[in-house]
């Protein structure tokens, strides 16, 4: 825990300096306890004695940082999804006897908090039956439970059809975009313009072109590039990544001994669906919704770092642990020394010099 | 066998010609317009002819000074029998670029076929090389960088074959190896690492056989010592500083927020390198509108089609899977691939990664290799006529797309920055330059505004097939001061045109932007012609004082 702090001031203070007050101390908790409970997954599905790596890595990795300090709303939803997570690994595993309650409590929070998880659940419980990861009968008394709570939601939205209209397009941006709609009448017209309006109207219009912009969105979330790298900044200003490159090598590994297993190679593919809120936010990607599916990236790369650690006897796995380590920790003190010396400077830069963070 | 054979060769030609149609057709209309690097390679070109001296009077030069970013030889050396045969014309600028991207098709079916022994991968693979949007766009304009991956594949191709065969090979790839860095820039920090990568990992193999690589590296040495020493000793060094990473733009504004100039900046440079590198497995540069075919925009075109996704994908787990010979040589091309582009000051660009195109579309390849198998396999037939109507649907609307791309928007988007307009205004002047005592172009161009400089003295040369050997050895005049653009040869002038003072100048014919010569300021009949570009907006004014 101690070093978590130490970090966690580290970044807090030199990014925002702000004082401390009511939301960061629920949110900064918020962020111990998805730690904490993707510890707890790591605990049954990887290995009890090594989840500690899980909980090193998320310590180590600013991503959570930077949105405890934001008070991202989807770092509160992460919550509920953990639940849900947690109380499906029960179910699978047959342990405990919460599994059904943590499915109920997550999905209730989740819908309650944002109107986009009722499709979403929806999608990812289908999936889940479909691919036959859990099977229907030990989910119809959850989802039954779920659907009935849900029946005060249906009573509200009616009352309040405007207001549940605008939090979806709040939550769904994805069409606002006008460069896709002006691409589609510039390259129709000049088609036009050379008589091939035809061809133009078959292979150059808005459902094509949006068709190939969320596919485009959908595979950019599950590129490398997205997670390692600060292609995406942090907060649209950061230079530090979500998490540290050095842990690429470990996520590699981890996704190869993942997709060797069937089950695995499902759960993966069912997981895909926690990045539709980041396809269907305005930009290409959204590290702040992406929040969503770091779990599923901190559990390979810690599968993949657990594995390489037991055969470090090998002088392949040997090497590899020994440059992830000399990355990551070259990373992490090249980042601190950053933060102290530049971050601020990048943030007044992005939301200008007068940029003021109310006080209560 | 024979029979088996002849229909083999038939198909071959059959997607040459496929591919040869879609390189050579209309390539002097499109691209609309020869860029300063074409006619700069063609004016030095048939002055080597000529007087076998390039314009600066160098005897047979191994690097083009050009206009100070000292080009390479050997492009405009292969356009040399071009000129010869068809004259110095837009055409017989673009052949060699276009026939080296014909035999590609023909040299990567060979590739494909001698590494797999598959003719199945061979057909496919040469097919979707032929048609290739990547390939067929760098192919139909004179791109350094295209003949070099051609001799790239021949180089590694012998790498391999040196590996397994005789020491001949060991020749041949050496030889095709330091011809790529006579080619282009960005082979020559790939060679080295390529090959010191793929030396080893094949050490193995070749620990037993160090004579064939003796021969190898020392004929390396031998041919490329000659472009070693300009790299870094001549002009060329110039190029390589103006390039590097530590330059870039989003690295100084962003990320250490000055210039680049001490070693504190090292580790975030790294970093910053590490983001580039990896970025080149983005989505939107591989499938979306990565290529530089039109102005930027949420759908265009990739180094691969759209339709290729479930290809590429297929081939990377194939490629990781499957028994691949000389898998370990590949993974080096791809990793020391990116490097020469991932240390540029630019943004991801798919012309600087044309040395990759044999093992992108081989992973491709293998993908739709794959699949079509899986597909085979299908046993209810409404699914597999279902699957394979709406592939082939897919399949037609993205070559639609990509043909109306390539044949429409490409021309309107990037004329300007192919210099489009000035061919038809010194073709205007050599039609009428002798009722004046005085031609004056003035550089600066633009449609948003005048922040294109460009370089019509090398347009002048070109389209008036200006005497080499007048002009290497007559009195040129250049400005008094560096920050002043002023060049003037014969009766050409090169300067910026100021028409409150020019207005006054009688019989000089002025050539120049609406950003120089603004309509309001021309009295009735000075503007004499007025030269547009394929979308429609003004390039050039043509005017002379009344």
């Amino acid at each position: 825990m101690f070093p978590y702090y130490t970090l966690k001031n580290l970044f807090f203070v030199e990014i925002i300096g702000r004082h401390f007050y009511l939301p960061n101390s629920f949110y900064i908790p918020l962020a111990l306890i998805n730690a904490i409970l993707i510890y707890n997954l790591a605990k049954k599905i990887l290995d009890r004695k090594l989840a500690n790596i899980t909980l090193l890595i998320i310590v180590i990795s600013p991503w959570f940082y930077y949105l405890s300090v934001a008070h991202s709303f989807y770092l509160f939803l992460l919550f509920p999804v953990l639940l849900i997570t947690l109380g499906l690994v029960n179910i699978i595993k047959k342990e405990g006897n919460f599994g059904n309650l943590f499915i109920i409590l997550g999905s209730l929070i989740a819908i309650y908090s944002s109107v986009l998880f009722l499709p979403l659940l929806t999608l990812i419980f289908m999936a889940i039956i479909f691919l036959k990861i859990v099977s229907f009968s030990n989910l119809k008394k959850p989802i039954i439970i779920i659907l009935l709570f849900c029946l005060p939601l249906l009573f509200f939205a009616n009352k309040n059809k405007v207001g549940f209209i605008n939090s979806f397009k709040q939550e769904s941006k994805i069409f606002l975009d006008p460069g896709l709609i002006n691409s589609v009448n510039k390259y129709q017209g000049a088609a036009e313009a050379n008589g091939l309006k035809i061809f133009s109207r078959i292979s150059e219009n808005k459902y094509l072109f949006y068709t190939e912009e969320i596919l485009n969105k959908y595979l950019s979330q599950l590129v490398p590039e997205t997670y390692f790298t600060p292609k995406y900044k942090l907060l649209n200003f950061s230079f530090s990544p979500p998490i540290f490159i050095g842990f690429l090598i470990p996520f590699f590994y981890g996704l190869y001994l993942s997709l060797k297993k069937p089950i695995i190679a499902k759960v993966l593919l069912v997981s895909t669906i926690l990045t539709i809120p980041s396809v269907l936010a305005k930009d290409m990607v959204s590290l702040n919704r992406l929040v969503l599916f770091s779990p599923v990236l901190f559990l390979i790369i810690s599968y993949g770092l657990i594995e390489i650690y037991k055969n470090r006897k090998k002088i392949v796995f040997r090497n590899l642990l020994i440059l992830t380590s000399i990355l990551v920790i070259f990373q992490l003190l090249v980042t601190i020394s950053d933060i102290k010396l530049r971050e601020n400077s990048r943030f007044e830069s992005y939301f200008g010099i007068n940029y003021e963070i109310a006080e209560p | 066998m024979k029979k088996d054979k002849l229909r083999l060769i038939i198909v071959v030609v059959l997607i040459t010609i496929i591919g040869g149609f879609l390189r050579l057709y209309k390539i002097t209309k499109n691209p609309p317009s020869l860029t300063g690097d074409e006619i700069s390679f063609g004016y030095s070109a048939y002055s080597v002819l000529k007087t076998g001296r390039d314009e600066y009077g160098k005897f047979l030069p191994l690097v083009f000074e050009s206009v100070g970013d000292y080009k390479n030889p050997l492009p405009a050396y292969l356009m040399i029998p071009s000129i010869k045969l068809f004259g110095l014309n837009e055409f017989a600028v673009r052949f060699p670029n276009a026939l080296m991207g014909i035999i590609s098709i023909v040299i990567f079916f060979l590739f494909l076929q001698d590494i797999f022994k598959s003719k199945k991968i061979a057909l496919i693979g040469s097919l979707m090389l032929s048609i290739s949007a990547w390939h067929i766009f760098y192919s139909r304009f004179a791109y350094e960088t295209l003949t070099a991956s051609l001799f790239v594949l021949l180089g590694i191709w012998g790498f391999i074959k040196m590996l397994k065969g005789n020491t001949y090979w060991a020749i041949f790839s050496a030889f095709f190896f330091t011809l790529t860095m006579y080619t282009a820039f960005a082979p020559r920090l790939f060679i080295p690492a390529f090959i010191l990568g793929a030396l080893a990992v094949s050490f193995p193999k070749t620990k037993k056989d160090w004579k064939k690589i003796i021969i190898f590296l020392t004929t390396c040495v031998v041919l490329g010592l000659p472009i070693a020493y300009v790299t870094f000793f001549g002009g060329a060094n110039t190029r390589l500083q103006m390039v590097f990473l530590g330059n870039d733009i989003e690295f100084s504004r962003h990320v250490i927020l000055k210039y680049f100039n001490s070693i504190s900046d090292l580790p975030l440079l790294f970093f910053f390198w590490i983001k580039r590198y990896i970025s080149y497995l983005n989505p939107s540069f591989l499938f979306f509108n990565s290529l530089d075919a039109t102005l930027p925009s949420p759908i265009g075109l990739g180094i691969l089609y759209i339709y290729e996704i479930p290809f590429f994908i297929a081939g990377v787990i194939a490629f990781i899977k499957n028994k691949i010979p000389y898998k370990s040589i590949f993974i080096v091309w791809i990793l020391t691939g990116i490097l020469p582009d991932s240390l540029t000051n630019n943004q991801q660009h798919t012309g600087r990664l044309l040395h990759l195109f044999p093992v992108i579309m081989m992973i491709s390849t293998l993908g739709a290799v794959e699949l079509y198998n899986q597909f085979k396999k299908i046993k209810l037939k409404w699914v597999k006529f279902l699957t394979a109507f709406v592939f082939g649907i897919a399949v037609i609307i993205v070559l639609i797309h990509a043909f109306l791309i390539i044949s429409v928007n490409f021309p309107r988007d990037k004329g300007e920055s192919f210099d489009e307009g000035w061919r038809e205004s010194v073709q205007y002047v050599i039609n009428n330059q002798d009722k004046y005592t005085e031609i004056v172009f003035d550089p600066v161009r633009g449609i948003d505004g005048p922040n294109m400089v460009s370089n019509p003295f090398l347009y002048v040369l070109f389209y008036t097939k200006y005497d080499p050997l007048t002009y290497q050895t007559e009195t040129k005049i250049f400005g008094e001061n560096t920050s002043e653009y002023y060049y003037k040869f014969g009766k050409y002038t090169f300067r910026h045109i100021y028409w409150p003072k020019d207005k006054d100048n009688k019989g000089v014919l002025f050539v120049g932007s609406p950003w120089s010569l603004q309509k309001e300021n021309l009295k009735d009949g000075e503007l004499i012609k007025e030269i547009e570009l394929t979308n429609g907006f003004s390039a050039f004014y043509i005017v002379t004082p009344k």
